[in-house]
């Protein structure tokens, strides 16, 4: 029997980044779907039900919290996991992205390793 | 006659106020020209930029897979500044982002001719700013050329402190400890480096990975004891050392608290010296910090109440005494 492949959706305007989040996710047998703003993102995830969203928080068009915030205000999407993505290492912002519901919360730059584990551990939970 | 030399001289006057307005004139529209022209420079590089960068992602990726040899990106960008920068610039933010095998591959990426005498070149400039560009490349490099490493020591002199900062960032890299003792001390001598800019150095000191040695060790205990050290580098030091976790360094903290000698008295070094027996969880020097549970310096006091909270389990202190 085939194994589930779960899906996930980045929202990222960074080409770099989303071509390395890309390349990290395929290696290791995810569905990828990026979108580079934050209208398509919301799109994406009321088309797609993505198992996890990755999100920066700093995007143009809707920022990253606001589309969390979206997202938990809509009883359909409300159990889809989101980690958030940010170059803030503020309390504050972690803080309001724990709030708003964020499964967890990485600093850029971060390893990609360390993505991969919390990918992993946010979809198995 | 009077009238006829004054309209004489009011006519040599308005000439002379043409000619100055034209001039002027013309100097404004060339000044605007001059700028126009370098915005739509600035603009073209932007675009280029962009289109090489767009272009040239995939193919580091498929490298990084594998898939495509490292001579490529040389045929890729000849002699081409733009497409050179739009590489590195690339290599760079993935570098940030990976390590291992990875990593080792984009710096090999950084290290092709064209990138690599672009920046030495910059290391000779007589621009600062440009100098710090340099040794910002090199950060990320491998570090094995001696004559880029013999520019980068001599760099760690300047006046500068930026700029010689920034060539301790790309020194700390190498592979050699020598080079990178030189990188630590030379930083922790100067007058006005912070912490945090330290500390950075300090969190790259042991190589990636890699247990501290005991010559790492041996090196920082001989820094930190240097009688011509003032309080001030000697007490930062110490922060560094318990704050990137130098566990080695535990014995040698816990004496220093011990001893009598004038250079450990300081309250800013006595007070980095509690820190660290707390942040090693030293229980060994519990009954020292009790010494300083009442001492009159109000930093040291604080250090040592905060110590003791962590340290004696048996402590009889409550957290709001401590932070009375």
């Amino acid at each position: 029997m085939a194994q589930d492949v779960s899906t996930v959706l980045l929202i990222e305007d960074d080409p770099v980044i989303s071509k390395l989040i890309e390349f990290k996710l395929k290696r290791n047998n995810y569905k990828f779907v990026l979108r580079e703003n934050g209208t398509s993102g919301l799109n994406a995830i009321h088309e797609l039900r993505p198992d996890l969203v990755i999100l920066d928080i700093m995007l143009p068009s809707v920022n990253g919290l606001e589309i969390l915030r979206k997202i938990r205000e809509n009883k359909d999407l409300d159990n889809i996991r989101v980690i958030m993505l940010s170059a803030s290492m503020k309390m504050k912002d972690k803080k309001q992205a724990f709030e708003l519901g964020a499964k967890d919360y990485i600093v850029k730059p971060f390893e990609t390793e360390e993505l991969m584990i919390r990918v992993k551990k946010a979809i198995e939970n | 006659m009077l009238l006829t030399i004054v309209n004489l001289e009011m006519e040599a006057a308005m000439q002379l106020l043409i000619a100055v307005t034209a001039l002027l004139t013309v100097a404004t529209l060339l000044l605007f020209t001059v700028t126009i022209l370098l915005r739509l420079k600035h603009n073209w590089e932007d675009n280029k930029m962009r289109e090489y960068k767009d272009q040239y992602l995939p193919i580091i990726f498929e490298y990084l897979e594998g898939n495509v040899e490292l001579s490529v990106f040389q045929n890729l960008i000849g002699s081409n500044e733009l497409k050179s920068r739009a590489i590195e610039e690339i290599a760079v933010k993935l570098i940030k982002n990976v390590e291992g095998e990875e990593a080792e591959k984009l710096k090999r990426v950084l290290m092709l001719d064209s990138l690599f005498n672009y920046h030495l070149k910059q290391l000779k400039s007589d621009s600062d700013v440009i100098k710090i560009e340099g040794c910002n490349y090199f950060r990320f490099t491998k570090l094995a050329d001696s004559q880029v490493i013999k520019m980068l020591q001599e760099l760690l002199e300047s006046r500068n402190t930026y700029l010689a900062f920034s060539a301790a960032s790309a020194l700390i890299g190498s592979e050699s400890l020598s080079d990178r003792m030189q990188a630590i001390e030379s930083m922790a001598k100067r007058n006005g480096m912070t912490k945090m800019a330290l500390l950075e150095l300090f969190y790259r000191f042991r190589r990636d990975n890699k247990s501290h040695t005991e010559e790492e060790a041996a090196f920082l205990e001989k820094l930190i004891t240097d009688e011509n050290l003032a309080s001030k580098s000697r007490a930062q030091l110490i922060q560094c050392v318990s704050e990137s976790n130098y566990y080695l360094m535990i014995k040698p903290l816990q004496n220093w608290l011990e001893s009598s000698a004038d250079r450990w008295k300081e309250s800013e070094v006595l007070a980095a010296l509690i820190d660290a027996q707390r942040i090693f969880l030293n229980s060994e020097s519990t009954e020292s910090i009790k010494k300083y549970l009442d001492y009159p310096d109000k930093k040291v006091r604080k250090a040592a109440l905060e110590a003791h909270l962590v340290l004696d389990q048996d402590q009889q202190f409550t957290f709001e005494k401590a932070i009375a």
